[in-house]
């Protein structure tokens, strides 16, 4: 079938990962809030003593010997060219084989029992598939687009994916690896990176045929003109955010006007076939010096294949990078598990990893007796989940809401994580081993100092937070 | 920087991007003076011979010219062959609509039965490089614009190709013959030429240039996926509607010229005015209706009529065109029967997902029966119906959202709306017919998808999905799916019911009167414009009614999935394939295309290629069976049944037999 012109999806997809530093945090509201960094992952629950409590359940999919899953992911029909939803479901079968090799949980196995392809356009219906049958207790979702957020959310079915849509915001039953995103919002994030990376006067470029592109754009501009100064004196170099999407007139006239004022850094919103675009166009004019700062681009094998390109550029990322080895034993288990199963390392095999870490911890938090409810509610109660140091904290219940509409969605803490380009590799950016994670606190006047930390549980801001 | 010299550096950066344009309209030009095929499937043989290149040069680590040898010395030009051989030879008679349709065919069709034959897998697929190794050395011109190696050789080879082929096709007896062959190919084969070799020989030719093109832009593609080739595609043929379509080295021109006022705009206009938003985007599409509306001689031009057609025989016709009542009869009580099980089924016995489908498949038979209306009664080829769909569904949606207007009301205006729009594009167009009607439907669905449904007061680009609630009707609230389904298939009765009056009043006798001749309905006083003004703007309107329906069932405009142009090139092609004169093709082509997935797809998913493989290569037989296969079958069906029951004899085709496919019955 035609895959349609879904074109401007890579973009959405290129500026909501962007925008995903901005809203992973926790609230610092209210007692069952604690201060960032002041109390511990409250994850585990009270279920660990009784895991391998097996009683009779009556729920979808859950059988004496096992909880299945099933999966809606984009494997085909993909018009940017990649297969998300292998490297998910491998993320996720990885994790249950480590924990079923544990002894699984309530003395059930872990199975990712049903893999459903979307081709992108049946999502909604793949959802339909799920939510009506009774094969599945609960759904992963790696996806270009989430149409069928609703029909799961509306049958209470505990969904857990892939946090860079927006309609992971105000549905109860639905996950993401990262709070909800806040696409547009001016972030201290965007100029700390840039004067971190030597950069005065940034570029910032987005598409003009979608508005997520647009506001992304015009995310990073704001941030950088209310926080810039005080970031080393960081401003606005040029500004595009009408460009074509694919760029069929290339970015040659936009390359020579960042020239000539000057920029030493670009901040784009825009896909990988734009970034390659604005990564030949500067080494044409000579401008192989200025870094850029990547979206999405977290692909060894793009920024492999571009490495002459891309050197000494920046790539963010929604979770402690591969390449940073944090007090964390999802992040070791992962580097086990990927190797016992025979899969890449990969960003979606991380994302899927970290989906399937919450199902397990929401499982336990629920005991024994868990069902789809008590499933959703469980992890709803955490308030300072990390994944084990793996994602910025977050508050499940305040996170709800939607940031863009909703300042105490976007939580207290505003960090990011950079890895850097070098030799077509990815290494660490903050300079500081262990710790990948440059975290502000969002509520306090000004910019503010950053504080650099791989265990989100050392952040104190004291006096000044 | 003085604004001279920032012209002149817009001017050079354009060259390269217009060189670009140039690798595909040059090729696309070269395939329609040799061929007379507007080939929309020229972006598809691109990408075979990029993909080719890539798995040859970057998987298997053969050395540079080798891997260009194989995939575009040897894969591309066999390509062409098998095109030729297989689809274009049969239709050399055909008329220039049958054949774009038959290349949209293979458009579709081709990347498909590439990967599914050769298990390229196109994911991931980063890091193309040219045919000159590190093409990205970059030169200075005049000491001072960059251009890189890359760049050089797209340049050279579009400007050597453009004179090359131009001295060809002028001055040597290759490329006379081939241009005679388009011509008229009973006349050179009189002449002692053979007309097959030659039409062989110029449509390897010209896979071979779509295949070097193709590998030669593909270093510029993030991965290696037909559908960048196809949006260049889209943009060159503007480039190579400046060459009228037969001037190579114009085309070379028109490329060149749009790449550099594509520069130009991008460096004087301010892009945060209102202009440079609009203008940017949709120039490709303006230049590309423009000259097909405005420039007459574009139309006359590689347009011709063989002296020598008329001394072919009459098509023959094997079967006998009368049915026995009882018999078709029969096979329509089958039908309403099975409408009538289903329907049943559906209300009281389909769990949620069937509801899902089945609702859809009756929306979609609305929306699809807007083809029946235009390409099966009119014999035309509107490829904008996804664009019309979407005005009924944006209208609904912002008529709720921010005038609470109730959406059945909306859903009317919409209607309205979308066909107020048809009419007024019909206007302009709808003198021009044939594959020029098709190609200024296809700018028109570009130009809405690229910034008409951008704008805020349409589609917008909003962040936060706006909802599309369903209405209630007294007591009755559409809220629930099964009540919704009722209301969608009380809607394609009426949809239905207003079709089939059509067909069978005056507009109908008058649009069948165009389809088959135009000149001899015109000369009996026929007005053609009328008739299809109409039709255009009911089409249009049954289009935007479908797809308030489809937002409705959604809950939201789910645009990039449900109604961009691409989803409607599948759409005229599924009907196509399967019925597009009678309203039982829209139902058949709606249950393919929301029900057989679903029948095939399993617990994996994934009978999209094969769909897109089948379809795409079923649409080929338009030229042959313009009324579609399966009601080509059921015909056949209902007449050998009436043979079997003796009620008619069989005999041979009278002397002036209807043309083959043509179905008389409507």
């Amino acid at each position: 079938m035609v895959r349609g012109h879904r074109s401007l999806i890579a973009t959405v997809l290129a500026l909501l990962l962007l925008a995903s530093a901005c809203g992973n945090s926790s609230s610092d509201d209210g007692a069952s809030s604690p201060e960032p960094g002041a109390g511990p992952d409250v994850e585990a629950g009270d279920g660990e003593d009784a895991r391998d409590t097996n009683v009779p359940v009556d729920a979808p999919g859950v059988t004496d010997d096992e909880i299945r899953f099933a999966s809606i992911a984009t494997i085909t029909s993909n018009p940017i060219g990649t297969n998300i939803g292998d490297a998910y479901n491998d993320g996720i079968k990885a994790y249950f084989a480590w924990r079923n090799d544990e002894g699984g949980i309530f003395g059930r196995d872990l199975v990712l029992s049903e893999t459903l392809d979307d081709q992108v356009g049946r999502n909604a219906e793949q959802a339909q598939v799920v939510a009506t049958g009774d094969d599945a207790f609960g759904a992963f979702v790696a996806t270009l687009l989430f149409t069928g957020a609703d029909v799961l959310d509306e049958a209470q079915v505990p969904t857990f994916g892939w946090g860079i849509h927006q309609e992971f915001a105000e549905k109860r039953s639905l996950f993401g690896h990262i709070a909800p995103l806040c696409t547009g919002c001016s972030i201290r994030t965007w100029p700390y990176l840039a004067n971190k990376a030597g950069g005065t006067k940034v570029g910032i470029l987005g598409y003009n045929t979608s508005q997520a592109s647009q506001l992304c754009a015009q995310g990073v501009r704001d941030s950088i003109e209310e926080f810039g100064a005080d970031a080393g004196g960081v401003e606005v170099g040029f500004f595009d955010d009408n460009l074509s999407f694919g760029l069929p007139g290339g970015l040659a006239p936009q390359v020579s006007e960042m020239k000539r004022n000057g920029v030493d850094y670009v901040q784009t919103c825009i896909d990988l076939n734009g970034m390659k675009v604005l990564g030949e166009e500067l080494a044409k004019q000579d401008m192989d010096d200025v870094v850029l700062q990547h979206p999405n681009s977290y692909d060894s094998g793009f920024v492999a294949a571009n490495a002459d390109i891309f050197e000494g550029d920046l790539v963010t990322t929604t979770f402690t990078p591969f390449e940073v080895d944090v007090d964390s034993e999802v992040q070791d288990q992962f580097f086990t598990w990927t190797d016992e199963t025979g899969v890449d390392q990969l960003e979606l095999t991380m994302v899927g990893w970290l989906n399937a870490h919450l199902v397990f911890t929401a499982l336990l938090a629920a005991g024994p007796e868990f069902d789809r409810t008590t499933v959703i509610e469980a992890a709803r109660s955490f308030t300072n989940y990390t994944a084990d140091n793996m994602v910025v904290p977050i508050d499940w219940e305040t996170q709800l809401a939607d940031p863009v509409a909703n300042a105490e969605a976007r939580g207290t803490l505003s960090c990011v994580a950079a890895v850097q380009i070098q030799g077509g590799e990815f290494v660490p950016f903050t300079g500081e081993e262990g710790k990948p994670w440059a975290c502000f606190n969002r509520m306090q006047e000004g910019y503010g100092t950053p504080q650099i930390v791989g265990d989100f549980a050392e952040i104190n801001f004291g006096d000044d937070g | 920087m003085s604004t001279v010299e920032q012209a002149i550096q817009a001017v050079l950066q354009g060259v390269p991007v217009g060189a670009v344009f140039a690798l595909i309209a040059v090729g696309f030009v070269l395939a329609y003076k040799t061929s007379g095929v507007f080939n929309l499937a020229f972006g598809a043989q691109a990408f075979v011979s990029a993909a080719a290149y890539y798995e040859l040069h970057i998987r298997r680590e053969l050395p540079i010219w080798l891997a260009l040898l194989l995939a575009v010395g040897v894969l591309a030009p066999l390509l062409g062959l098998l095109l030729e051989l297989l689809v274009f030879r049969h239709l050399r008679g055909a008329s220039p609509l049958a054949k774009l349709v038959a290349s949209l065919g293979l458009l579709i069709a081709v990347p498909e039965a590439f990967d599914l034959l050769t298990d390229f897998g196109r994911e991931s697929t980063f890091g193309a490089v040219g045919i000159v190794p590190d093409g990205r050395t970059t030169y200075r011109l005049f000491d001072r614009y960059p251009i890189t190696r890359d760049e050089l050789v797209q340049l050279a080879v579009a400007v050597g190709g453009a004179l090359a082929l131009g001295f060809m096709l002028r001055a040597t007896t290759l490329g006379l013959r081939m241009r005679a062959v388009v011509e008229s190919p009973r006349m050179t084969e009189q002449r002692g030429v053979d007309a097959d070799r030659v039409s062989a020989v110029a449509w390897m030719l010209s896979s071979l240039f779509a295949g070097l093109a193709g590998v030669l832009l593909a270093p510029g593609f993030v991965a290696i996926e037909p559908r960048s080739f196809f949006q260049l595609v889209v943009v060159a043929i503007a480039a190579a509607a400046i060459g009228r379509l037969v001037s190579i080295p114009w085309a070379l021109v028109g490329a060149l010229g749009l790449g550099i006022l594509t520069t130009l705009l991008a460096t004087f206009l301010d892009p945060s005015t209102l202009l440079a938003r609009q203008l940017g985007p949709s120039l490709p599409f303006i230049v590309l209706f423009g000259a097909v509306v405005l420039v007459p001689s574009l139309r006359s031009a590689g347009e011709h009529d063989d002296p020598l057609a008329g001394v072919d025989p009459p098509p023959p016709t094997s079967v006998v065109t009368g049915r026995d009542p009882r018999v078709v009869l029969g096979f329509r009580l089958i039908g309403v029967a099975v409408l009538a099980a289903a329907a049943v089924w559906t209300f009281f016995g389909a769990d949620d997902l069937w509801l899902l489908i089945m609702t859809e498949a009756v929306i979609f038979s609305v929306i699809l029966s807007s083809i029946t209306i235009f390409t099966g009664l009119g014999g035309q080829i509107s490829l904008a119906q996804a664009a019309f769909a979407s005005i009924g569904a944006f209208t609904v949606m912002r008529l709720a959202a921010r005038f609470d207007l109730s959406v059945m009301a909306g859903m009317v205006v919409g209607a309205l709306l979308a066909a107020a729009v048809g009419m007024l594009l019909a206007l302009p167009v709808l003198r021009l017919g044939g594959v020029w009607l098709a190609l200024s439907t296809l700018a028109f669905a570009l130009f809405y998808d690229a910034v008409l449904a951008k704008l805020d007061i349409v589609g917008g680009t909003t962040l936060e999905r706006t909802e599309v609630p369903r209405p209630f009707l007294g007591p009755i609230d559409f809220a629930d799916d099964r009540a919704y389904f009722v209301m969608c298939a009380l809607i394609l009765a009426l949809v239905a019911f207003v079709v089939t009056r059509l067909a069978r009043g005056t507009t109908g006798q008058v649009l069948r009167a165009l389809r088959s001749d135009e000149r001899a309905a015109q000369s009996v006083g026929i007005v053609p414009w009328r008739a299809r003004v109409l039709a255009f703007g009911l089409s249009a309107g049954v289009a935007g009614l479908g797809g308030a329906l489809l937002a409705m069932r959604q809950g939201s405009v789910a645009y990039e999935v449900s109604y961009s142009p691409f989803v409607g090139l599948f759409w005229l092609l599924i009907v196509v394939a399967l019925s597009c004169r009678t309203m039982v093709g829209a139902l058949l082509a709606a249950a393919a295309l929301r029900i057989l997935p679903e029948l095939g797809s399993g617990s994996g998913g994934g009978t999209s290629p094969w769909m897109s493989v089948v379809f795409g290569l079923a649409a080929i037989t338009y030229a042959r069976h313009p009324e579609g296969i399966a009601a080509y079958l059921a015909r056949r069906a209902e007449q050998g049944l009436t043979t079997a029951l003796g009620r008619i004899r069989t005999h041979p085709a009278p002397a002036a037999p209807a043309p083959v496919g043509e179905d008389i019955s409507v």
